[in-house]
């Protein structure tokens, strides 16, 4: 495998135009100051922090719902933890026994929880999903960019041509981590750099930390491991930032995990000034397909662990902002591959899914459960998932538009032409006047009839009061039909289904329009 | 084979972590097969190539690669 090819000029070359140009990019360190507009209209200063859950989220087993319990015992009763330790979070729901730090934020009014967010037409490999949400493409589409560097290509397409420069002396983005999120992707380069360390930014990718042998293999391994740490750019405002910045809360001295570690370094470098917008964070082991939980002991294991780092870091991460009195400008935002399947396999874990609830927080995020607690069938087929209610483009869109300050066509640009700008913010905490708003009809009801059916389906959309778009999903999350209605106001409307040629099985009709987005199942026989 | 020495256990972790990011050792097999069963399936098989592609990218850039 040993390439002549590979020689250090390529290595030199590589690394000014690598698509990953991690902590050892080659930027010029003297770059050229550019005349340029500063980010973007105004001084939006606000901050995005990215949790990706790797491997796919069980959130069956990370929220709960009263009404359902009885049902989840028929369908995955091995690894369903006792009812009397779910803590009870608001009105019927609840969290696993290890989320209380996600319970606190919660109560500080300062968390937001989406319900089964997704896409249609659900791919449940982890490569190829993991590039749908960091792309923010369709199912069908390959997109080579991140929806964040498409968010950067916007006014910065030449980069990392000419810069750090006078007007933009920041990274833009930062990844806690070895290696840089695809969300960051651009055109020409990804726009976030990998950081380890923030006190000593240069650190080489996957060097051997201590591990250097005495000899000269070892005494040319530091020099270069050196020239590397020399050549990162953006090393003096990152290493200036965290000097400068400081951490408050007393909630990070009991944790050591490395989510916590991560975040308490973006907590740090926030306050410390720097104007990196993105900052990406990685907690990878959700693939939880055997002992996800012990046997016998169900409230312990694999999945508590996890939601236990992600709860207390996040908990921690929020209280640090707050007594940093940096709150206002930061959101975090959790998203994950896919969720887990309804039925428990017989390994004590969960295979691959569909939708999966997403967290939201921060002090400007509206302290609400957005969507409905997935029905639980106790009849469910093995292969279903969690069907989509919403979709994470949505989500994505609403947080450029109304954090990151773009304008609905740039949004339009950035991700696609019927995203939805949904109300994930606090009233008064983001400039959002806009009037293309999504209100949700909390309480309509979609009626059908009958179920289970055999050829025509009735749908009662008479309550419905605007141009309404019909999907039916199959139970993978496969998008079998598409039906597009016109406005509803007035006399009853009955939308006639045809089913007659679908296999038997179960089935979601999902009706979406700019004021509800709701799932309903049905059986056809 | 791209190192004159062997690299270390945590080295060889963070490489593994780019070719299977935050997954179990075995996802690698599952995700290559389902390439290998379906190859025309383009969006797939650029997810296996650019899984690929970073692990030799980030290989061909740590210092001891350049030490041969």
């Amino acid at each position: 495998m040993k390439n002549e090819k590979f020689s250090r000029r390529d290595f030199i070359k590589t690394s000014a135009l690598a698509s990953i140009p991690i902590t050892l990019s080659g930027f010029p360190i003297f770059a050229t100051l550019r005349s340029s507009t500063s980010i973007f209209d105004g001084d939006n200063d606000k901050i995005l922090v990215l949790v990706q859950l790797q491997g796919g989220n069980d959130g069956l087993a990370s929220i709960y719902h009263a009404d359902q319990y009885a049902n989840l015992q028929a369908v995955r009763g091995n690894i369903l933890i006792p009812e009397n330790t779910i803590l009870n979070v608001h009105n019927a729901y609840g969290f696993h026994p290890s989320m209380q730090g996600l319970k606190d934020v919660w109560e500080s009014e300062c968390l937001g929880i989406i319900q089964n967010v997704g896409y249609p037409n659900q791919n449940r490999s982890h490569f190829r999903s993991t590039d749908i949400w960091n792309s923010a493409s369709s199912a069908e589409e390959f997109d080579s960019t991140g929806w964040i560097g498409r968010f950067y290509d916007l006014n910065h397409s030449e980069y990392p041509n000419g810069y750090p420069n006078g007007d933009c002396p920041h990274p833009f983005a930062l990844t806690m981590g070895k290696i840089v999120s695809e969300t960051c992707q651009g055109v020409n380069a990804n726009y976030s750099l990998s950081l380890l360390d923030p006190f000593n930014p240069g650190t080489a990718l996957v060097s051997a930390e201590g591990n250097i042998p005495a000899n000269c293999f070892g005494d040319a391994l530091t020099f270069v491991n050196d020239t590397v740490a020399k050549t990162n750019a953006y090393a003096s405002v990152i290493s200036e930032a965290a000097n400068a910045g400081n951490n408050l809360s007393a909630k990070w001295d009991s944790l050591e995990t490395n989510l916590a570690q991560k975040l308490k370094h973006v907590a740090r470098l926030i306050s410390g000034g720097l104007q990196t917008k993105i900052y990406v964070v990685q907690l990878g082991g959700f693939d939880t397909h055997d002992n996800q939980v012990v046997d016998g002991a169900t409230t312990t294991g694999r999945h508590d662990e996890l939601l236990r780092e992600l709860s207390d870091a996040i908990c921690a991460f929020q209280d640090d902002l707050n007594l940093l009195s940096v709150s206002n400008r930061v959101i975090g935002m959790t998203y994950s591959e896919f969720g887990r399947r309804i039925r428990s396999n017989s390994a004590f874990g969960t295979d691959h899914g569909t939708a999966a609830p997403q967290f939201l927080f921060g002090s400007c995020i509206d302290n609400q459960i957005w969507g409905d607690h997935p029905e639980i069938d106790t009849q469910v087929d093995i292969e279903e998932g969690v069907t989509m209610q919403f979709d994470f483009r949505d989500v994505y869109g609403t947080i450029l538009k109304d954090w990151l300050g773009l304008k609905t066509d740039e949004v339009k640009n950035v991700l696609h032409e019927d995203v939805q700008i949904l109300p994930l913010f606090k009233p008064g905490c983001v400039q959002t006047t806009s009037t293309d708003q999504f209100y949700p009809q909390k309480d309509l009801q979609i009626q059908l009839w009958p179920n289970p059916v055999n050829s025509i389906l009735q749908v009662d959309l008479s309550n419905l009061s605007a141009p309404t778009r019909i999907r039916v999903f199959d139970a993978l999350g496969a998008l079998i039909a598409t039906h597009d209605v016109g406005n509803l106001s007035g006399p009853q409307h009955i939308l006639a289904l045809d089913v007659s040629s679908y296999p038997p099985g179960s089935y979601f009709i999902h009706v979406e329009n700019s004021r509800t987005k709701k799932t309903k199942k049905f059986i056809k026989v | 084979m791209m190192f004159n020495y062997a690299i270390t256990e945590t080295q060889i972790a963070s490489l593994k972590d780019i070719l299977i990011p935050g997954l179990p050792d075995f996802e690698w097999t599952v995700e290559y097969a389902s390439y290998l069963s379906d190859p025309t399936n383009q969006p797939l098989a650029t997810s296996v190539e650019n899984k690929l592609k970073s692990l030799f990218s980030v290989m061909v850039r740590m210092s001891e690669f350049q030490i041969m």
